[in-house]
């Protein structure tokens, strides 16, 4: 199925500031699209809009042409959010927060087996989350995206911390979620490390 | 990847009950220290007071239920102040869950974790106050109920000051005011009983005051957590 994100003139305000003002893009099914810019230029807020976590002052965010406001649970079936806080519990172990995940969104449990061995996380998989590296921590979370078939990635710097070798791991489930048809919007500072066809907003 | 299509709501209440009962077991202290303060407190005044039968079954109703409702709003920072600082909160707001239900899980995991505890240690109290074993029935009874009305009505102010580090007293000056039914018929309720008077409308006040809660307390914590999480 073909699917369509429409994001039609969102302004966020700081204070009395514009965040960003006037955004509008389409991103259809196999479209990356890559948002970059300066500490504090609002790609995470961007995303969270996006995601529905925030209500914009100004423009709306529509999920095949229907509102996000109106359409809230399709919507996050659909969706996978990967924010810079992991949003994974430190006292419990990598395969408890993911079994807490799938179970919270009724995935298939031994999806959970393919994620961490295509992430290297077999061998810390009951190792509490608190414990681990930057890096492990940040691939746990990335963890998530294979737990499911969400068309549509938001990702706010996915690849902060990783190694090379999880950098590629992760290069390469984004090019697979792209090929087959998935959507995905992702921040970064570093959007040169990312091949391909694929559009770019900068803020400012 | 498969995904089932039919988004069970049994599962995801399930899951977040049980992850949140996992993450009380994991961190005792958080359910140890407000236990150990209501038992330290209220078994330490019939030592401070002169402690003759009579007085103890007069003060002791009293002096239980407001210790059980100090020691339950030492619970409160932590119903959903933990979530939001790891960012859990986002995937919980984004889950295709009911947020209500979701609210709902964490409110009965906290009486899982807070109050059925104090309720089975509650009889060793009635035994210091010297309470007959039909009185330490009837307090276990108002307990069940005020308790659970206690996580409803705590959940509210707990979500309401997400946003505000050590929020704390802030949650209590909020909460404490509604809270104050359950203090005066609960006490009361007990007091009855050991004068011999009927306690049924007691607890009748007290389970629909539950099921008041229960009514809204879900759908304004859910609301308040998504104002809040903005």
């Amino acid at each position: 199925m073909s699917n369509q994100l429409t994001i039609n003139n969102l302004t966020l305000f700081r204070g009395e500031k514009y965040l960003f003002k006037g955004i509008s893009f389409v991103l259809s099914s196999g479209d990356l699209i890559l948002i970059t810019g300066p500490n504090g230029s609002g790609k995470t807020t961007m995303l969270r809009a996006i995601a529905g976590l925030l209500e914009p002052e100004v423009g709306k965010v529509s999920w095949n042409q229907k509102s996000i406001s109106n359409n809230r649970q399709t919507y996050h079936e659909n969706i996978s959010f990967i924010s810079h806080t992991h949003g994974l519990k430190g006292s419990l172990s990598i395969i408890e927060n993911l079994k807490f995940e799938a179970n919270l969104h009724n995935y298939r449990l031994d999806n959970i087996e393919d994620a961490l061995e295509r992430l290297s996380l077999q061998l810390i998989k009951n190792i509490p989350f608190k414990h681990l590296s930057a890096g492990q921590k940040r691939r746990a979370s990335l963890a998530r995206l294979m737990l499911n078939d969400s068309a549509l990635w938001l990702l706010d710097e996915p690849t902060s911390n990783l190694d090379t070798d999880a950098h590629d791991i992760f290069k390469e489930l984004l090019n697979e979620h792209i090929l087959n048809k998935g959507l995905c919007v992702l921040a970064t500072h570093h959007p040169d490390a990312f091949d391909g066809s694929k559009s770019v907003i900068e803020l400012t | 990847m498969i995904k089932s299509n039919n988004i069970s709501l049994l599962s995801g209440f399930n899951a977040m009950f049980r992850r949140d009962c996992f993450q009380y077991l994991k961190n005792p202290s958080q359910l140890l220290n407000p236990l150990i303060f209501f038992v330290m407190i209220t078994a330490a005044f019939p030592f401070a007071i002169n402690s003759s039968k009579l007085q103890l079954t007069q003060i002791g109703p009293g002096i239980i239920w407001v210790m059980a409702i100090l020691s339950y709003l030492l619970t409160l920072q932590h119903l959903y102040s933990d979530d939001a600082d790891d960012g859990c909160l986002d995937y919980i707001i984004l889950s295709p869950q009911p947020l209500p239900l979701l609210v709902l899980a964490k409110i009965c995991a906290h009486w899982f974790s807070s109050g059925l505890p104090l309720i089975i240690i509650s009889p060793i109290i009635g035994i210091i106050y010297q309470m007959q074993v039909d009185t330490i029935l009837v307090m276990i009874a108002t307990l069940f109920f005020g308790t659970f009305a206690l996580s409803l009505i705590g959940s509210i102010g707990a979500s309401l000051t997400i946003s505000i580090n050590n929020s704390n007293i802030l949650v209590s000056l909020l909460v404490l005011p509604i809270m104050i039914p359950i203090l005066i018929f609960g006490a009361r309720t007990i007091g009855l009983h050991q004068t011999g008077s009927t306690t049924i409308s007691g607890l009748y006040f007290m389970s629909a005051y539950c099921m008041f809660a229960l009514s809204f307390s879900p759908f304004a914590s859910a609301a308040a957590l998504r104002i809040g999480s903005e």
